[in-house]
Formats: structure tokens, sequence, C-alpha cells
């Protein structure tokens, strides 16, 4: 996509397994991506896609059960997949800022926000960072910080906790932020603002941004890629708007139709997609998808697991059935 | 698609709260007046911020909580007046969380019949046939009656709720965010068997949601309400095209849409007001990028049009909003 120096984040082939008893099961499946400097990249998917877990996975923070296993985990040069514990202890919080859904539980509440935005910076650049502090935190929007730097997480809003949880990720100027669905709990208003902030601040710092969300109204709103995941794996990926507008993958264009928009036929159903997410994912043969989608044939069954094909322009799709064929079939059966 | 089955007249909810250890009681402004019409078939969406009131009016039109002030009227009759049953009769709810909202310890049959058991709508035999029917109505398979709500997934629990809440074919539905805990492709299913079921019963539903996306899909009027009041109503074709209000506007503005590019977004500011301690003036004014000396003074009056009705000085008192010396102080 564009040179080395530039890149920030790059993950190949990712897997993560889940052994109980003697069943195994793979909730994430030979995912790749990597993201530049200054960008933004979201990870859209419905609950049980493997989505968080995929975040969790770059900064080694999977529960103990889990087992990742990558071909490559490259941060800024250096190889996260074969990097110590203390080192990875050194980067989060420091050069990779991570944002979580829930700041009620993602911050502690027995300490002061101050203490514990202190504490980041004491840990990796030592000293206090008093006045860093309540410069970020004035920086996030959180009016007459100085005297803020004494409450504690109860006293603030849902808002403002993201927002202490933002300053507390951007703290040390991270190369790379990776936030979990940071606005999911929030008001509309709430979201519109934090989503700018994150926007603004990129433009800053440079930041790299991952966003994880299952909203496609903030995927438009800011991210410059796009990865759609379904059952553990990419199904598609490119730039946003082609994404958005152009969706190569059945199951994009089928969530995508899912959605109450303005243009839609106010009154009229939605698009369905029918049966379920599968609950427990293994390496089956041929596409995960092929139960649900419209569009399915006998080739979709059988092995091997479907690759990901790319079209050219940073886009790939994972399905079988050449775009222009698809395009036409899915025409035909709009209009029907 | 005459005739209003439920009114709230002028609703007041306030909660004192402390007058312990903590200090001096206080009052909590959570409904502030509300009128409120529901008429008989349609969809009339309720949105707003969290810390609105939206939920204190649900649960003051179930019957769950008596106004401070004011009265709801059902059919023309007040809910003061009528016997709790009578009320569960005509007015059932759809909560948000499916998990929580149904007995753990209930089978599916046992809970969409309860009502009918309750009610003694019918006999027994009766009773398991009519909770079947209803069951395949809402897309619930026949075995499934002997289970437990642990076994299904979150649609299919919010299946199951609004089988329960229409059973009794109440003639008004209250769903309460009735799909916010569930992924797109599960809501889209829940909101059109929502429609379908509307279409077929005639009941009149009052959706609350903050997904506007949602209220403009399926909804054929909205009310929009803001620290306790009900500032814009109308139609949701002309509300959505045109929103009068600035709290509308701002509100429709911060809503992230699928198919626009990256556009500028309107600031509220973070301050949403405290409900015990609420501006003078219009409860919006501080956060209003048009307001005027007025609204810092004076409650706005309502503003009835065509279609709706309008809350704001804006729009009731023009002229002061021309005067220089008004204007950008």
């Amino acid at each position: 996509m564009s040179n080395p120096v530039s890149r920030v984040l790059t993950v190949e082939r990712l897997r993560i397994e889940f052994a109980s008893g003697r069943s195994r099961s793979a909730p994430v499946r030979d995912v790749s991506f990597a993201i530049d400097r200054a960008e933004t990249l979201c990870i859209v998917g419905e609950s049980g896609s493997g989505k968080s877990l995929t975040a969790l996975a770059v900064m080694d923070l999977l529960p103990q059960r889990a087992e990742r296993t990558a071909t490559r985990i490259d941060f800024c040069g250096e190889d996260l997949a074969r990097a110590s514990r203390r080192r990875l202890q050194e980067l989060r919080g420091n050069r990779v800022g991570m944002i979580f859904q829930d700041p009620t539980t993602a911050l502690n509440p027995l300490y002061t926000i101050g203490n514990q935005l202190e504490e980041v910076w004491r840990q990796h650049r030592g000293g206090s960072g008093r006045d860093r502090v309540v410069q970020l935190l004035e920086r996030v929007g959180i009016s007459g910080a100085a005297g803020r730097l004494n409450q504690y997480p109860h006293q603030l809003s849902g808002g403002l906790r993201q927002r202490v949880m933002i300053a507390m990720a951007l703290l040390c100027e991270p190369q790379l932020v990776i936030a979990d669905e940071p606005t999911t709990a929030l008001d509309v208003t709430v979201q519109a603002q934090i989503l700018a902030l994150l926007a603004s601040l990129q433009r800053e710092f440079g930041m790299a941004l991952i966003l994880i969300t299952h909203d496609f109204g903030v995927v438009s709103q800011i991210a410059d890629h796009v990865a759609v995941m379904y059952a553990g794996q990419i199904v598609e990926t490119g730039s946003t708007r082609d994404v958005l507008d152009a969706p190569l993958h059945p199951y994009t264009r089928a969530l995508l139709e899912c959605i109450p928009e303005p243009g839609r036929p106010r009154l009229q159903p939605l698009g369905v997609i029918p049966g379920m997410v599968p609950s427990r994912i293994t390496d089956a043969p041929g596409c995960t998808f092929a139960n649900r989608c419209s569009l399915v044939s006998a080739d979709c069954r059988r092995p091997p697991v479907i690759p990901l094909k790319d079209h050219g322009n940073g886009r790939a799709s994972r399905c079988i059935l050449p775009p222009p064929i698809r395009a036409d079939a899915l025409r035909a059966e709009f209009s029907a | 698609m005459t005739g209003v089955v439920m009114e709230a007249r002028d609703v007041h909810a306030r909660f004192r709260i402390g007058g312990g250890l903590s200090g001096p009681a206080r009052t909590l402004r959570a409904v502030n007046g509300v009128s409120l019409q529901l008429r008989r078939g349609e969809i009339l969406g309720l949105v707003g911020e969290s810390g609105c009131g939206k939920s204190t009016l649900s649960k003051i039109l179930l019957g769950l909580q008596s106004p401070t002030t004011g009265d709801v009227y059902l059919e023309g009759e007040p809910l003061s007046t009528l016997a709790r049953k009578r009320i569960a009769s005509c007015v059932q709810p759809v909560f948000q969380d499916p998990f929580a909202s149904l007995n753990a310890r209930q089978t599916v049959g046992e809970i969409v019949g309860l009502p009918l058991r309750v009610h003694k709508a019918i006999s027994r035999a009766d009773r398991r046939q009519s909770v079947k029917a209803m069951l395949d109505r809402v897309g619930i398979a026949e075995q499934m009656v002997d289970v437990f709500p642990h076994e299904l997934s979150g649609g299919q629990r919010q299946r199951v709720a609004i089988a329960r809440a229409l059973i009794l074919r109440p003639p008004i539905v209250i769903c309460d965010e009735p799909t916010s805990a569930l992924d797109v492709s599960v809501q889209a299913q829940i909101l059109n068997l929502l429609m379908e079921l509307q279409r077929e019963l005639g009941t009149s539903y009052l959706l609350i949601s903050h997904n506007l996306g949602i209220v403009e899909h399926i909804a054929s009027r909205v009310a929009v309400m803001y620290a306790g009041r009900i500032v814009e109503v109308g139609e949701t074709e002309t509300l959505f095209r045109a929103p009068q209000h600035p709290y509308t506007q701002a509100l429709l503005a911060a809503v992230p849409r699928v198919r626009s590019a990256k556009r500028e977004i309107v600031d509220l500011g973070t301050t949403f007001p405290n409900p015990v301690d609420l501006p003078q003036g219009c409860t919006f004014h501080p956060r209003c990028r048009f307001a005027g000396a007025i609204c810092r003074t004076a409650e706005p009056s309502t503003t009835v049009t065509t279609t709706g009705a309008i809350e704001c000085h804006l729009i009731s008192q023009p002229d002061e909003f021309r005067l220089p010396a008004a204007v950008g102080q």
C-alpha cells in the first residue's frame, strides 16, 4: 500500500484457538491486515465474528487458555509475536495505546483519575507528569482538568470517563491506538464528539488507529480502510467508500441491507440474513457463510477453505464468485 | 388512523433525593410537563439522549409508576382510576434486554401463556393452542415451547418477549429500546416482525429508541424529548427532512450515516443538564447555538404547526432574534 517507513503494524495469518476438553475451536483464522501512520482501519462485524479477539491478540492480551499463532506481527519493525512479556509491557500504554468499550470497568474505582493517569506516565517516562496529564485532559475536552485530577471514576459521566480513557491511551503519544467499541455505550451526541476528537488527535499526533466496531455508520464517518469479519475470518477488505458503496462479498452486501438508513423506503421490510452465526467455529471446508448466503452453489461447500482473493486497489473478498457475475446476480436478485 | 388511544396530559415525575447524611433533600425532575398523544394504529417514536426521562415516561404510561402531577388517559379514562389488571390488558411492554426480561425459571410456553392465565381469558386447552399459534406467528418453532430462555439466542428471546406482549392483543405496546441489545442482522428481523404485527393487529406502538435510523424507518410520528419535556413532535418524514428545533437538528446531525462520507459534526458540548438543577428559561439554551437573551429567562411556549408542535423561542418569538442586541449575545 505504501512505503515501509510509514507502516506501523503488519499482522499476517493470525490464528487464535481455544481448547476445552477434547474439542477445539478456532474463533480467529487466517486474519491479515496492515496499517500505516495517520491511518484509520475499522474492523467491523457482528458479535462472535472474532473482531475483539483480533484486537486483543496484537498486544498479547488474550485469555490464558487461548493459543495464538501468526506468521508475523510486526510493529514498527519489531516482531511482537516473539517479543518478551517485559518488552510488551513496555510497549503497552507507551507506544501502543488501548481504549476499551466500557470505561466503568477499565478504570480502577479506588484511585483518582489523576493517580491512574500519572501512573502511566511514571511507568513509562518517569517523573510525575502532572502537567502533561492536565494538558492532555484539556486536549480531550475535559474543562477544568486540574480540578478533576482528584475525582474518582464514579464522579464522572460516561462520556467523561471515556475521555479519560482516551487521554490515558494517548498520554505517551503512541504510534498505534487500538480502540475496541469506544463509543458503543454512549449517546450519539457524545459519540459524535469522541469520533471528532479521535480524528483531530490523529491529525495532530499522526497515530495509526485500529477501531473495532459493529456500527457501519461509525465506519463510514471515520475509517480510511475497513475489514469486514465473519465467523473468525476477514471476508472483505478495501477502502471505506469502496466497501460501503459497492460491496463485493455477499455477507457485506446482506449486512448493509439490514441497516435502517435514510434513502431506504420507509416502512418496508429490511433485508434479512437467514440462519445464525455459527456458535463454535472450526476449520470447515469451503465458505463459512455458505449456509446463509443467497448466492450459494455446490462449489461453495467444497474444500479447501476459500482464500481471500485480491481484486486490486487494496480490495479483497473471500468469495469464489468472480465480481462481475456476482454484481449481475445480485442486481437480478434485488430487482426480483 | 383516527382517535387517540392514550394521552399524557401535563405529566410530571419528581423524585426527592438526598435528605439524609448526604446533605439537604433536592428534587430531581425526570419528567417535566409532558403532554403526548398516541393515536390508534400508529407507531410513535420517542427519541432523546440518556437521562432525558424517556424511561420514566414509559413506566408512567405502563402504569408501573404514578406521575407526581398530571395524568395519563387510556381510551379517555384516567389511569389512576383503573385497576392494575385492566391497565395490563391494554398496555404491554417489550423491554430492551431480553436476557433480563424473561423469567429464567419458566419455559417459553409458561412465559407466553402467563398473561392468559392471569387474565383468565380462556380455558387451559385453548391456552396451549393460543400460545402455540402466537409463538408460530413470531417465528418460534413449536418444539421450543418447553425450553428455557437460556437455551435461546438474543433474537429468539426478544421474539418470545414480543409474543408475551401481544398474546392478549392489547391495543397498546410500549417498546423500550427493543433491539439495542441485538446485532444488526437480528435487529432487522425483529423490526420486520414488529412492523408486520403492527399492520396485522392494528396495535399502537410507542417505540422508545436512541437509534434514530430505526425510528425514521418504522415510526409514523416522532417525539423528541429533552430534559423531561417534549421539545418537538411531528410526522416522521417532515421531522427528519426539516427538523425545526435546534436540539432536533443537532441530534440528527450527530447520527453517523453509512451512505454519507465524513462530514462536519454539530458540537453540543458535553453538558447534558442536571435534572436536579435544570437551567432557567429554555432548558436547552446552554447548548444551543442560536440562544438569545429571551432563552435564558423565559420558558418557550408551544407552537402548533400543520404536522406537529415545537417548543422553541426561535419559532414562537422570531422577532426577539431579529434584534441585533439579542442575537449573538
